[in-house]
Protein backbone atom coordinates (compact mmCIF):
# COMPACT_ATOMS: atom_id res chain seq x y z
CA UNK A 1 0.00 0.00 0.00
CA UNK A 2 1.16 3.55 -0.73
CA UNK A 3 1.82 6.04 2.47
CA UNK A 4 1.55 9.20 2.60
CA UNK A 5 4.88 11.24 2.89
CA UNK A 6 4.80 14.49 4.30
CA UNK A 7 4.20 16.19 0.99
CA UNK A 8 0.93 14.40 0.70
CA UNK A 9 -0.42 14.74 4.34
CA UNK A 10 0.59 18.46 4.41
CA UNK A 11 -1.74 19.07 0.90
CA UNK A 12 -4.61 17.05 2.15
CA UNK A 13 -4.77 18.96 5.64
CA UNK A 14 -4.24 21.89 3.82
CA UNK A 15 -7.46 21.21 1.60
CA UNK A 16 -9.25 19.73 4.20
CA UNK A 17 -8.83 23.36 6.36
CA UNK A 18 -9.92 25.50 2.87
CA UNK A 19 -12.72 23.58 2.69
CA UNK A 20 -13.53 24.32 6.23
CA UNK A 21 -13.32 27.81 5.69
CA UNK A 22 -14.99 27.75 2.69
CA UNK A 23 -17.99 25.69 3.93
CA UNK A 24 -17.86 28.12 6.86
CA UNK A 25 -18.40 30.92 4.61
CA UNK A 26 -21.12 29.47 2.65
CA UNK A 27 -23.06 28.75 6.15
CA UNK A 28 -22.51 32.37 6.86
CA UNK A 29 -23.75 33.86 3.46
CA UNK A 30 -20.70 35.28 2.00
CA UNK A 31 -20.26 32.67 -0.99
CA UNK A 32 -23.37 32.36 -2.88
CA UNK A 33 -24.59 28.50 -4.26
CA UNK A 34 -22.96 30.13 -7.35
CA UNK A 35 -19.78 30.95 -6.20
CA UNK A 36 -20.07 27.40 -3.74
CA UNK A 37 -20.77 25.07 -6.09
CA UNK A 38 -17.41 24.83 -7.77
CA UNK A 39 -15.75 24.57 -4.80
CA UNK A 40 -17.61 21.51 -3.48
CA UNK A 41 -17.52 19.55 -6.68
CA UNK A 42 -13.75 19.85 -6.39
CA UNK A 43 -13.93 18.27 -2.86
CA UNK A 44 -16.51 15.40 -4.04
CA UNK A 45 -19.22 16.62 -2.86
CA UNK A 46 -22.36 17.07 -4.53
CA UNK A 47 -26.31 18.14 -4.38
CA UNK A 48 -28.72 15.11 -5.18
CA UNK A 49 -32.24 14.26 -5.17
CA UNK A 50 -32.64 13.73 -1.16
CA UNK A 51 -29.39 15.07 0.47
CA UNK A 52 -25.71 15.91 -0.19
CA UNK A 53 -23.77 13.13 -1.48
CA UNK A 54 -20.18 12.90 -0.19
CA UNK A 55 -17.52 10.64 -2.91
CA UNK A 56 -14.56 9.51 -1.40
CA UNK A 57 -11.58 8.41 -3.51
CA UNK A 58 -10.48 4.85 -3.37
CA UNK A 59 -6.71 5.69 -5.19
CA UNK A 60 -7.13 2.71 -7.97
CA UNK A 61 -9.21 0.85 -5.67
CA UNK A 62 -6.69 -0.66 -3.26
CA UNK A 63 -7.07 0.08 0.66
CA UNK A 64 -6.77 -1.58 3.77
CA UNK A 65 -8.67 -2.52 7.27
CA UNK A 66 -7.97 0.69 9.22
CA UNK A 67 -9.44 2.53 5.87
CA UNK A 68 -12.43 0.62 5.91
CA UNK A 69 -13.15 0.46 9.79
CA UNK A 70 -13.00 4.80 8.97
CA UNK A 71 -15.39 4.28 6.19
CA UNK A 72 -18.34 1.92 8.74
CA UNK A 73 -17.11 5.08 11.62
CA UNK A 74 -18.60 7.35 8.91
CA UNK A 75 -21.08 5.32 7.58
CA UNK A 76 -22.90 5.23 11.31
CA UNK A 77 -22.11 8.28 12.73
CA UNK A 78 -22.48 10.90 9.77
CA UNK A 79 -25.28 9.22 6.87
CA UNK A 80 -27.50 6.58 7.52
CA UNK A 81 -25.39 3.60 8.09
CA UNK A 82 -24.60 2.14 4.89
CA UNK A 83 -21.91 3.07 2.29
CA UNK A 84 -22.24 2.76 -1.87
CA UNK A 85 -19.20 1.35 -3.80
CA UNK A 86 -19.46 2.82 -7.45
CA UNK A 87 -18.37 1.83 -11.03
CA UNK A 88 -15.35 3.68 -10.60
CA UNK A 89 -13.23 2.18 -7.44
CA UNK A 90 -14.93 4.86 -4.77
CA UNK A 91 -17.42 4.90 -1.98
CA UNK A 92 -20.29 7.34 -1.86
CA UNK A 93 -22.21 8.61 1.25
CA UNK A 94 -25.92 9.28 0.15
CA UNK A 95 -26.84 11.65 3.81
CA UNK A 96 -24.80 13.83 5.18
CA UNK A 97 -25.29 17.12 5.92
CA UNK A 98 -23.07 20.17 4.90
CA UNK A 99 -21.93 21.57 7.92
CA UNK A 100 -20.43 17.79 9.15
CA UNK A 101 -18.39 17.33 5.69
CA UNK A 102 -15.32 19.47 7.18
CA UNK A 103 -15.36 16.90 10.02
CA UNK A 104 -15.70 13.40 7.72
CA UNK A 105 -12.72 15.21 5.21
CA UNK A 106 -10.51 15.40 8.43
CA UNK A 107 -11.40 11.89 9.69
CA UNK A 108 -10.37 10.53 5.95
CA UNK A 109 -7.40 12.40 6.43
CA UNK A 110 -6.57 11.17 9.29
CA UNK A 111 -6.23 7.59 7.48
CA UNK A 112 -4.84 9.10 4.46
CA UNK A 113 -8.37 9.42 2.22
CA UNK A 114 -10.11 12.00 0.62
CA UNK A 115 -12.48 12.96 -2.00
CA UNK A 116 -10.35 15.48 -4.02
CA UNK A 117 -10.94 15.24 -7.76
CA UNK A 118 -14.05 12.58 -7.52
CA UNK A 119 -16.10 15.28 -9.01
CA UNK A 120 -15.33 17.78 -11.41
CA UNK A 121 -13.61 18.69 -15.52
CA UNK A 122 -10.77 17.23 -14.23
CA UNK A 123 -8.45 14.06 -14.09
CA UNK A 124 -10.28 11.67 -11.44
CA UNK A 125 -9.51 8.91 -9.29
CA UNK A 126 -7.37 6.38 -11.63
CA UNK A 127 -8.74 2.96 -11.79
CA UNK A 128 -7.11 -0.65 -11.96
CA UNK A 129 -7.01 -4.56 -11.85
CA UNK A 130 -8.29 -5.36 -8.50
CA UNK A 131 -6.59 -8.37 -8.76
CA UNK A 132 -2.90 -5.69 -8.92
CA UNK A 133 -0.37 -7.58 -7.22
CA UNK A 134 -2.14 -10.99 -6.76
CA UNK A 135 -2.62 -12.03 -10.11
CA UNK A 136 -0.04 -14.55 -12.17
CA UNK A 137 0.93 -12.92 -15.20
CA UNK A 138 0.82 -9.43 -14.75
CA UNK A 139 3.86 -7.15 -16.61
CA UNK A 140 3.90 -5.04 -13.56
CA UNK A 141 1.87 -4.10 -10.56
CA UNK A 142 -0.40 -1.67 -12.69
CA UNK A 143 -0.75 0.26 -9.02
CA UNK A 144 2.32 1.78 -9.05
CA UNK A 145 1.92 3.71 -12.47
CA UNK A 146 -1.46 4.46 -11.19
CA UNK A 147 0.11 6.11 -8.33
CA UNK A 148 2.71 8.20 -9.91
CA UNK A 149 -0.38 9.30 -12.23
CA UNK A 150 -2.58 10.32 -9.06
CA UNK A 151 0.74 12.32 -8.28
CA UNK A 152 0.75 14.24 -11.58
CA UNK A 153 -2.50 14.93 -12.36
CA UNK A 154 -3.60 15.98 -8.55
CA UNK A 155 -4.22 19.74 -9.09
CA UNK A 156 -2.10 20.02 -11.90
CA UNK A 157 -2.71 23.15 -12.92
CA UNK A 158 -2.94 22.98 -16.39
CA UNK A 159 -5.79 20.21 -16.23
CA UNK A 160 -8.14 21.36 -13.82
CA UNK A 161 -10.47 22.84 -15.87
CA UNK A 162 -10.87 20.76 -18.67
CA UNK A 163 -13.46 20.22 -21.47
CA UNK A 164 -14.87 17.87 -19.95
CA UNK A 165 -13.86 15.14 -16.71
CA UNK A 166 -11.11 12.66 -17.74
CA UNK A 167 -10.67 9.14 -16.35
CA UNK A 168 -7.58 6.97 -16.81
CA UNK A 169 -7.33 3.12 -16.44
CA UNK A 170 -4.50 1.09 -16.13
CA UNK A 171 -3.74 -2.76 -16.09
CA UNK A 172 -1.14 -5.07 -16.84
CA UNK A 173 -2.93 -8.42 -17.80
CA UNK A 174 -4.09 -9.82 -20.80
CA UNK A 175 -7.12 -10.35 -19.04
CA UNK A 176 -8.83 -7.16 -19.01
CA UNK A 177 -10.35 -6.47 -15.79
CA UNK A 178 -10.16 -2.53 -15.64
CA UNK A 179 -12.27 -1.90 -18.59
CA UNK A 180 -9.46 0.06 -19.93
CA UNK A 181 -11.26 0.06 -23.32
CA UNK A 182 -14.26 2.27 -22.04
CA UNK A 183 -11.99 4.76 -20.75
CA UNK A 184 -10.96 8.25 -21.85
CA UNK A 185 -7.25 6.81 -21.80
CA UNK A 186 -6.81 3.36 -21.37
CA UNK A 187 -3.15 1.82 -20.27
CA UNK A 188 -1.95 -1.13 -20.72
CA UNK A 189 1.34 -2.50 -19.37
CA UNK A 190 3.64 -4.58 -21.34
CA UNK A 191 7.48 -5.62 -21.75
CA UNK A 192 8.51 -5.10 -25.60
CA UNK A 193 10.78 -7.55 -27.26
CA UNK A 194 13.93 -6.21 -25.34
CA UNK A 195 12.20 -7.02 -22.33
CA UNK A 196 12.18 -3.14 -21.32
CA UNK A 197 8.53 -2.07 -19.66
CA UNK A 198 6.14 0.57 -21.49
CA UNK A 199 2.82 1.29 -21.90
CA UNK A 200 0.32 0.52 -24.75
CA UNK A 201 -1.90 3.91 -24.66
CA UNK A 202 -5.51 3.86 -26.22
CA UNK A 203 -8.04 6.76 -26.29
CA UNK A 204 -11.51 7.48 -26.73
CA UNK A 205 -13.35 5.61 -24.64
CA UNK A 206 -16.35 6.00 -22.87
CA UNK A 207 -20.05 5.38 -22.27
CA UNK A 208 -22.82 7.95 -21.64
CA UNK A 209 -25.21 8.81 -24.63
CA UNK A 210 -22.24 8.48 -27.01
CA UNK A 211 -20.62 4.97 -26.09
CA UNK A 212 -17.20 4.28 -28.22
CA UNK A 213 -14.43 2.11 -27.42
CA UNK A 214 -10.96 3.50 -27.35
CA UNK A 215 -8.55 3.41 -30.66
CA UNK A 216 -4.96 2.88 -30.55
CA UNK A 217 -2.72 5.71 -30.05
CA UNK A 218 0.37 4.58 -29.86
CA UNK A 219 1.22 1.31 -29.55
CA UNK A 220 4.05 1.46 -26.84
CA UNK A 221 5.67 4.22 -24.74
CA UNK A 222 8.42 3.45 -22.59
CA UNK A 223 8.31 3.76 -18.85
CA UNK A 224 10.44 6.96 -18.23
CA UNK A 225 8.18 8.88 -20.71
CA UNK A 226 4.38 8.17 -19.68
CA UNK A 227 3.65 11.42 -17.73
CA UNK A 228 5.13 13.47 -20.91
CA UNK A 229 2.98 11.56 -23.19
CA UNK A 230 0.36 11.62 -21.17
CA UNK A 231 0.66 15.12 -20.17
CA UNK A 232 1.18 15.85 -24.17
CA UNK A 233 -2.69 13.90 -25.26
CA UNK A 234 -4.25 16.00 -22.00
CA UNK A 235 -2.79 18.94 -23.60
CA UNK A 236 -4.13 17.93 -27.04
CA UNK A 237 -7.89 17.46 -25.89
CA UNK A 238 -7.67 20.71 -23.29
CA UNK A 239 -6.65 22.42 -26.61
CA UNK A 240 -9.29 21.06 -28.97
CA UNK A 241 -11.48 19.37 -26.92
CA UNK A 242 -14.62 21.08 -27.33
CA UNK A 243 -16.37 23.17 -24.89
CA UNK A 244 -19.46 24.57 -26.66
CA UNK A 245 -21.75 21.90 -25.67
CA UNK A 246 -21.03 19.64 -23.42
CA UNK A 247 -22.79 16.46 -24.61
CA UNK A 248 -19.55 17.03 -27.41
CA UNK A 249 -17.11 17.27 -24.76
CA UNK A 250 -15.28 14.51 -23.81
CA UNK A 251 -12.00 13.44 -25.82
CA UNK A 252 -14.11 10.43 -27.46
CA UNK A 253 -16.03 12.96 -29.25
CA UNK A 254 -12.92 15.21 -30.35
CA UNK A 255 -11.36 11.81 -31.67
CA UNK A 256 -14.59 10.40 -33.25
CA UNK A 257 -14.48 14.35 -35.19
CA UNK A 258 -10.84 14.73 -35.76
CA UNK A 259 -10.08 10.70 -36.33
CA UNK A 260 -7.48 8.96 -34.69
CA UNK A 261 -4.62 10.05 -37.15
CA UNK A 262 -5.26 13.56 -36.91
CA UNK A 263 -5.18 13.24 -32.92
CA UNK A 264 -2.05 11.21 -33.10
CA UNK A 265 0.10 13.40 -35.02
CA UNK A 266 -1.23 16.04 -32.76
CA UNK A 267 0.10 14.38 -29.62
CA UNK A 268 3.24 13.58 -31.38
CA UNK A 269 3.98 17.05 -32.30
CA UNK A 270 2.95 17.72 -28.60
CA UNK A 271 5.07 15.56 -27.22
CA UNK A 272 8.26 16.39 -29.13
CA UNK A 273 8.03 19.88 -27.55
CA UNK A 274 8.17 17.82 -23.73
CA UNK A 275 9.58 14.77 -23.99
CA UNK A 276 12.24 15.21 -22.61
CA UNK A 277 11.73 17.56 -20.07
CA UNK A 278 11.09 17.13 -16.15
CA UNK A 279 8.53 15.10 -17.05
CA UNK A 280 10.45 12.25 -17.58
CA UNK A 281 10.10 9.62 -14.44
CA UNK A 282 13.43 9.34 -12.56
CA UNK A 283 13.73 5.49 -12.64
CA UNK A 284 14.72 6.44 -8.67
CA UNK A 285 11.64 7.40 -8.02
CA UNK A 286 9.57 4.91 -9.78
CA UNK A 287 11.49 2.53 -7.65
CA UNK A 288 10.48 4.94 -4.58
CA UNK A 289 7.56 3.84 -5.28
CA UNK A 290 7.60 0.31 -6.73
CA UNK A 291 8.51 -0.17 -3.11
CA UNK A 292 5.06 0.36 -1.71
CA UNK A 293 3.65 -1.95 -3.41
CA UNK A 294 5.33 -5.23 -2.81
CA UNK A 295 2.55 -6.30 -1.07
CA UNK A 296 2.61 -8.29 1.97
CA UNK A 297 5.55 -10.83 2.58
CA UNK A 298 3.53 -14.44 2.29
CA UNK A 299 4.59 -17.13 4.12
CA UNK A 300 4.63 -20.45 2.35
CA UNK A 301 1.15 -21.94 2.26
CA UNK A 302 0.89 -25.71 3.47
CA UNK A 303 0.56 -27.71 0.21
CA UNK A 304 -0.06 -30.60 2.00
CA UNK A 305 -3.44 -29.48 4.29
CA UNK A 306 -6.09 -31.04 1.63
CA UNK A 307 -8.98 -29.69 3.98
CA UNK A 308 -9.85 -27.14 1.26
CA UNK A 309 -10.87 -30.16 -0.90
CA UNK A 310 -12.50 -31.82 1.45
CA UNK A 311 -14.93 -28.94 2.59
CA UNK A 312 -15.53 -28.21 -1.45
CA UNK A 313 -16.33 -31.91 -1.62
CA UNK A 314 -18.18 -31.94 1.19
CA UNK A 315 -20.28 -29.01 1.04
CA UNK A 316 -21.96 -28.12 -2.36
CA UNK A 317 -22.64 -24.46 -1.41
CA UNK A 318 -18.69 -24.09 -0.66
CA UNK A 319 -17.67 -25.47 -3.66
CA UNK A 320 -20.14 -23.14 -5.54
CA UNK A 321 -19.24 -20.15 -4.09
CA UNK A 322 -15.71 -21.37 -4.76
CA UNK A 323 -16.35 -22.20 -8.13
CA UNK A 324 -17.63 -18.06 -9.25
CA UNK A 325 -15.75 -16.21 -6.37
CA UNK A 326 -12.17 -17.48 -5.70
CA UNK A 327 -9.64 -17.36 -8.21
CA UNK A 328 -6.04 -18.17 -8.59
CA UNK A 329 -2.95 -16.75 -7.10
CA UNK A 330 0.63 -16.15 -7.98
CA UNK A 331 1.85 -17.87 -4.97
CA UNK A 332 0.49 -21.77 -4.31
CA UNK A 333 -1.42 -21.96 -1.66
CA UNK A 334 -3.00 -18.92 -1.81
CA UNK A 335 -6.32 -17.26 -3.55
CA UNK A 336 -7.75 -14.23 -4.81
CA UNK A 337 -11.42 -14.01 -2.85
CA UNK A 338 -14.39 -11.67 -4.66
CA UNK A 339 -16.60 -10.40 -2.30
CA UNK A 340 -20.33 -10.32 -3.91
CA UNK A 341 -22.04 -6.55 -2.72
CA UNK A 342 -25.14 -8.32 -4.76
CA UNK A 343 -27.15 -10.05 -2.38
CA UNK A 344 -30.55 -11.01 -4.03
CA UNK A 345 -32.90 -7.63 -4.11
CA UNK A 346 -30.47 -5.66 -2.70
CA UNK A 347 -29.00 -2.02 -4.41
CA UNK A 348 -25.70 -3.19 -6.05
CA UNK A 349 -22.51 -1.77 -4.22
CA UNK A 350 -24.37 -1.34 -1.26
CA UNK A 351 -23.02 -1.98 2.09
CA UNK A 352 -23.80 -1.93 5.78
CA UNK A 353 -21.13 0.31 8.56
CA UNK A 354 -21.47 -3.35 10.51
CA UNK A 355 -20.67 -5.27 7.31
CA UNK A 356 -17.93 -2.91 6.43
CA UNK A 357 -16.41 -4.04 9.99
CA UNK A 358 -16.45 -7.63 9.18
CA UNK A 359 -14.87 -7.19 6.07
CA UNK A 360 -12.10 -5.13 7.91
CA UNK A 361 -11.72 -7.54 10.52
CA UNK A 362 -11.42 -10.59 7.89
CA UNK A 363 -9.48 -9.17 6.14
CA UNK A 364 -6.57 -9.10 8.74
CA UNK A 365 -7.43 -12.34 10.44
CA UNK A 366 -6.81 -13.76 6.38
CA UNK A 367 -5.53 -11.50 3.89
CA UNK A 368 -3.11 -9.27 5.87
CA UNK A 369 -5.30 -6.30 5.91
CA UNK A 370 -5.57 -5.96 2.38
CA UNK A 371 -8.80 -4.53 0.51
CA UNK A 372 -9.67 -4.03 -2.77
CA UNK A 373 -12.89 -2.34 -4.90
CA UNK A 374 -13.72 -3.32 -7.71
CA UNK A 375 -15.29 -1.67 -11.23
CA UNK A 376 -18.22 -4.24 -10.54
CA UNK A 377 -19.21 -2.93 -7.61
CA UNK A 378 -17.55 -5.21 -5.67
CA UNK A 379 -14.81 -6.03 -3.15
CA UNK A 380 -11.69 -8.34 -3.00
CA UNK A 381 -9.81 -9.87 -0.92
CA UNK A 382 -6.52 -10.11 -2.89
CA UNK A 383 -4.04 -12.74 -0.72
CA UNK A 384 -5.92 -15.17 1.20
CA UNK A 385 -4.40 -18.84 1.46
CA UNK A 386 -6.41 -21.32 0.42
CA UNK A 387 -6.90 -23.08 3.74
CA UNK A 388 -8.30 -20.24 5.21
CA UNK A 389 -11.66 -20.35 2.66
CA UNK A 390 -13.86 -22.42 3.97
CA UNK A 391 -13.62 -20.76 7.61
CA UNK A 392 -13.48 -16.98 5.80
CA UNK A 393 -16.69 -18.24 3.85
CA UNK A 394 -18.41 -19.14 7.14
CA UNK A 395 -17.73 -15.87 8.53
CA UNK A 396 -19.06 -14.20 5.11
CA UNK A 397 -22.03 -15.48 5.52
CA UNK A 398 -22.69 -14.70 8.70
CA UNK A 399 -22.95 -10.94 7.40
CA UNK A 400 -24.59 -11.73 4.30
CA UNK A 401 -21.48 -11.60 1.89
CA UNK A 402 -21.15 -15.25 1.06
CA UNK A 403 -23.10 -14.72 -2.34
CA UNK A 404 -21.55 -16.83 -4.72
CA UNK A 405 -22.54 -14.86 -8.32
CA UNK A 406 -19.86 -13.63 -8.93
CA UNK A 407 -20.01 -13.05 -13.12
CA UNK A 408 -23.51 -14.62 -12.82
CA UNK A 409 -26.78 -12.36 -13.86
CA UNK A 410 -27.72 -11.52 -10.47
CA UNK A 411 -23.83 -9.77 -10.07
CA UNK A 412 -24.96 -6.47 -12.23
CA UNK A 413 -23.73 -3.55 -11.71
CA UNK A 414 -25.86 -0.36 -11.95
CA UNK A 415 -26.00 3.54 -11.77
CA UNK A 416 -28.28 5.01 -8.71
CA UNK A 417 -30.21 6.33 -11.21
CA UNK A 418 -33.57 8.38 -10.73
CA UNK A 419 -33.90 7.22 -6.94
CA UNK A 420 -30.77 9.84 -5.80
CA UNK A 421 -29.48 11.08 -8.91
CA UNK A 422 -30.38 14.96 -9.67
CA UNK A 423 -29.24 14.16 -13.62
CA UNK A 424 -31.33 11.31 -13.92
CA UNK A 425 -34.46 10.68 -15.43
CA UNK A 426 -35.31 7.19 -14.80
CA UNK A 427 -34.69 4.57 -11.94
CA UNK A 428 -31.71 1.67 -12.51
CA UNK A 429 -31.73 0.01 -9.42
CA UNK A 430 -35.20 -1.06 -9.14
CA UNK A 431 -34.62 -3.05 -12.61
CA UNK A 432 -31.47 -4.76 -11.15
CA UNK A 433 -33.48 -6.14 -8.15
CA UNK A 434 -36.50 -7.09 -10.19
CA UNK A 435 -34.02 -8.57 -12.40
CA UNK A 436 -32.21 -10.34 -9.38
CA UNK A 437 -35.17 -11.64 -7.56
CA UNK A 438 -36.39 -12.90 -10.79
CA UNK A 439 -33.70 -15.39 -11.19
CA UNK A 440 -33.22 -15.88 -7.55
CA UNK A 441 -32.67 -19.45 -7.49
CA UNK A 442 -28.77 -19.34 -7.74
CA UNK A 443 -28.58 -22.71 -9.19
CA UNK A 444 -30.34 -21.39 -11.87
CA UNK A 445 -27.86 -18.39 -12.31
CA UNK A 446 -25.13 -21.47 -12.24
CA UNK A 447 -26.83 -23.22 -15.26
CA UNK A 448 -27.67 -19.76 -17.32
CA UNK A 449 -23.54 -19.75 -16.64
CA UNK A 450 -21.47 -16.13 -17.45
CA UNK A 451 -23.90 -13.07 -18.02
CA UNK A 452 -23.16 -9.81 -17.15
CA UNK A 453 -26.02 -7.25 -17.14
CA UNK A 454 -25.14 -3.80 -16.98
CA UNK A 455 -28.30 -0.62 -16.20
CA UNK A 456 -27.97 2.50 -16.42
CA UNK A 457 -30.25 5.48 -17.55
CA UNK A 458 -27.43 5.67 -19.88
CA UNK A 459 -29.20 6.98 -23.46
CA UNK A 460 -29.72 10.97 -21.03
CA UNK A 461 -26.67 10.20 -19.28
CA UNK A 462 -23.59 12.58 -20.44
CA UNK A 463 -22.39 11.28 -16.83
CA UNK A 464 -22.76 7.29 -17.55
CA UNK A 465 -19.52 5.55 -15.95
CA UNK A 466 -17.07 3.70 -18.19
CA UNK A 467 -17.79 0.05 -17.20
CA UNK A 468 -21.89 0.04 -16.87
CA UNK A 469 -22.70 -0.88 -20.35
CA UNK A 470 -20.84 -2.84 -22.26
CA UNK A 471 -21.97 -5.98 -21.61
CA UNK A 472 -23.50 -9.12 -22.60
CA UNK A 473 -27.02 -6.74 -22.06
CA UNK A 474 -27.37 -3.21 -21.53
CA UNK A 475 -29.98 -1.41 -20.81
CA UNK A 476 -31.02 2.20 -21.03
CA UNK A 477 -33.93 4.20 -20.13
CA UNK B 1 -53.32 26.56 -15.29
CA UNK B 2 -52.65 23.66 -12.93
CA UNK B 3 -51.66 24.03 -9.19
CA UNK B 4 -47.75 24.29 -8.54
CA UNK B 5 -45.75 24.68 -5.50
CA UNK B 6 -42.53 25.47 -4.55
CA UNK B 7 -39.98 22.98 -3.69
CA UNK B 8 -35.73 23.28 -3.04
CA UNK B 9 -33.55 21.64 -0.78
CA UNK B 10 -31.94 22.84 2.56
CA UNK B 11 -28.96 24.58 2.73
CA UNK B 12 -27.23 22.68 5.62
CA UNK B 13 -29.07 19.66 5.86
CA UNK B 14 -29.53 19.61 1.87
CA UNK B 15 -33.20 17.58 2.63
CA UNK B 16 -35.59 18.75 0.51
CA UNK B 17 -38.21 21.50 1.42
CA UNK B 18 -41.61 23.29 0.35
CA UNK B 19 -42.06 26.81 0.65
CA UNK B 20 -45.25 26.74 3.31
CA UNK B 21 -48.46 29.40 3.07
CA UNK B 22 -46.84 31.03 6.47
CA UNK B 23 -43.59 31.63 3.97
CA UNK B 24 -42.01 29.26 6.07
CA UNK B 25 -39.74 26.32 4.78
CA UNK B 26 -40.93 22.46 5.88
CA UNK B 27 -39.71 19.29 4.95
CA UNK B 28 -43.19 17.39 4.19
CA UNK B 29 -45.14 18.28 1.09
CA UNK B 30 -48.15 17.87 2.63
CA UNK B 31 -47.72 21.19 4.50
CA UNK B 32 -46.77 23.22 0.87
CA UNK B 33 -48.69 26.38 -0.48
CA UNK B 34 -50.49 25.76 -3.28
CA UNK B 35 -50.57 28.12 -5.66
CA UNK B 36 -53.34 28.23 -8.36
CA UNK B 37 -53.08 31.09 -10.30
CA UNK B 38 -50.43 33.01 -11.93
CA UNK B 39 -50.12 35.73 -9.37
CA UNK B 40 -49.78 32.66 -6.74
CA UNK B 41 -47.10 31.14 -8.77
CA UNK B 42 -45.11 34.79 -9.04
CA UNK B 43 -45.51 35.36 -5.94
CA UNK B 44 -43.90 31.60 -4.69
CA UNK B 45 -41.52 31.81 -7.40
CA UNK B 46 -40.25 35.11 -5.82
CA UNK B 47 -40.54 33.69 -2.10
CA UNK B 48 -38.01 31.18 -3.80
CA UNK B 49 -35.68 33.52 -5.03
CA UNK B 50 -35.57 35.55 -1.59
CA UNK B 51 -34.92 32.15 0.11
CA UNK B 52 -31.79 31.63 -2.03
CA UNK B 53 -30.49 35.24 -1.95
CA UNK B 54 -30.87 34.34 1.88
CA UNK B 55 -28.93 31.12 1.78
CA UNK B 56 -31.41 29.14 3.43
CA UNK B 57 -32.08 26.87 0.47
CA UNK B 58 -30.63 25.83 -2.53
CA UNK B 59 -32.22 24.78 -5.88
CA UNK B 60 -35.77 26.97 -5.37
CA UNK B 61 -37.72 25.73 -8.49
CA UNK B 62 -41.56 25.14 -8.67
CA UNK B 63 -43.47 21.70 -9.15
CA UNK B 64 -46.34 21.21 -11.28
CA UNK B 65 -49.04 19.17 -8.65
CA UNK B 66 -52.68 17.42 -8.84
CA UNK B 67 -54.62 18.02 -5.83
CA UNK B 68 -56.06 14.57 -3.80
CA UNK B 69 -58.16 16.36 -1.08
CA UNK B 70 -55.79 18.60 0.08
CA UNK B 71 -52.54 16.92 -0.40
CA UNK B 72 -50.31 17.46 -3.18
CA UNK B 73 -49.33 15.26 -5.26
CA UNK B 74 -46.28 16.14 -8.15
CA UNK B 75 -47.06 15.47 -11.60
CA UNK B 76 -43.51 13.88 -12.38
CA UNK B 77 -42.12 10.92 -11.11
CA UNK B 78 -38.53 12.93 -10.31
CA UNK B 79 -40.38 15.09 -7.62
CA UNK B 80 -43.05 12.36 -6.48
CA UNK B 81 -39.12 10.42 -5.80
CA UNK B 82 -38.14 14.13 -3.98
CA UNK B 83 -41.14 14.39 -1.84
CA UNK B 84 -40.96 10.87 -0.76
CA UNK B 85 -37.85 9.38 -1.06
CA UNK B 86 -35.79 6.94 -2.33
CA UNK B 87 -37.89 3.50 -3.87
CA UNK B 88 -34.89 1.37 -3.33
CA UNK B 89 -34.63 2.42 0.36
CA UNK B 90 -38.37 2.89 2.02
CA UNK B 91 -36.30 3.13 5.26
CA UNK B 92 -34.48 6.88 4.44
CA UNK B 93 -36.39 9.83 3.26
CA UNK B 94 -39.79 11.80 4.04
CA UNK B 95 -41.35 8.34 3.81
CA UNK B 96 -39.58 6.78 7.17
CA UNK B 97 -40.82 10.25 8.92
CA UNK B 98 -43.79 11.06 7.82
CA UNK B 99 -46.93 8.61 7.15
CA UNK B 100 -48.85 10.46 6.05
CA UNK B 101 -46.28 10.89 2.78
CA UNK B 102 -45.88 7.04 2.39
CA UNK B 103 -49.59 6.44 2.00
CA UNK B 104 -50.55 9.62 -0.43
CA UNK B 105 -47.56 9.35 -2.78
CA UNK B 106 -46.98 6.54 -5.52
CA UNK B 107 -43.51 6.47 -6.99
CA UNK B 108 -44.16 3.20 -8.92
Amino acid sequence: MYRYDEFDSRFVTQRVSQFRDQVERRLAGELTEDEFKPLRLMNGLYLQLHAYMLRVAIPYGSFDANQMRKLAHIARHYDKGYGHFTTRQNIQYNWPNLKDVPEILDELASVEMHAIQTSGNCIRNTTSDPYAGAIAGEAVDPRIYCEIIRQWSSLHPEFTFLPRKFKIAVTASAHDRAAIKFHDIGLLAKRNEAGELGFEVLVGGGQGRTPMITKPLREFVAEKDLLSYLEATLRVYNLYGRRDNKYKARIKILVHERGIDEIRDRVEQEWAQIKDSALEMPQEEIERITTYFQGPALPDANLDDRSYEVHKFEDREFAQWVSRNVKGHRKAGYAIVDISLKNIGEAPGDITADQMDVVADLSEKYGFGEIRATHEQNLVLPHVKTEDLYVLWKNLAQADLATGNIGLISDMIACPGLDYCALANARAIPVAQLISKRFEDIQQQHNIGDLKLKISWMYQCLWSSPCRTYRHFRRGS
Amino acid sequence: MSAHILTANHLIEGGVVYLTADNEWSGSIADARIANSEEELAAITEEGQLALTNNKVVDPHTVPVSLEGNFAIPTHVKERIRAKGPTIHPQFGKQAEIPAIAENIATY
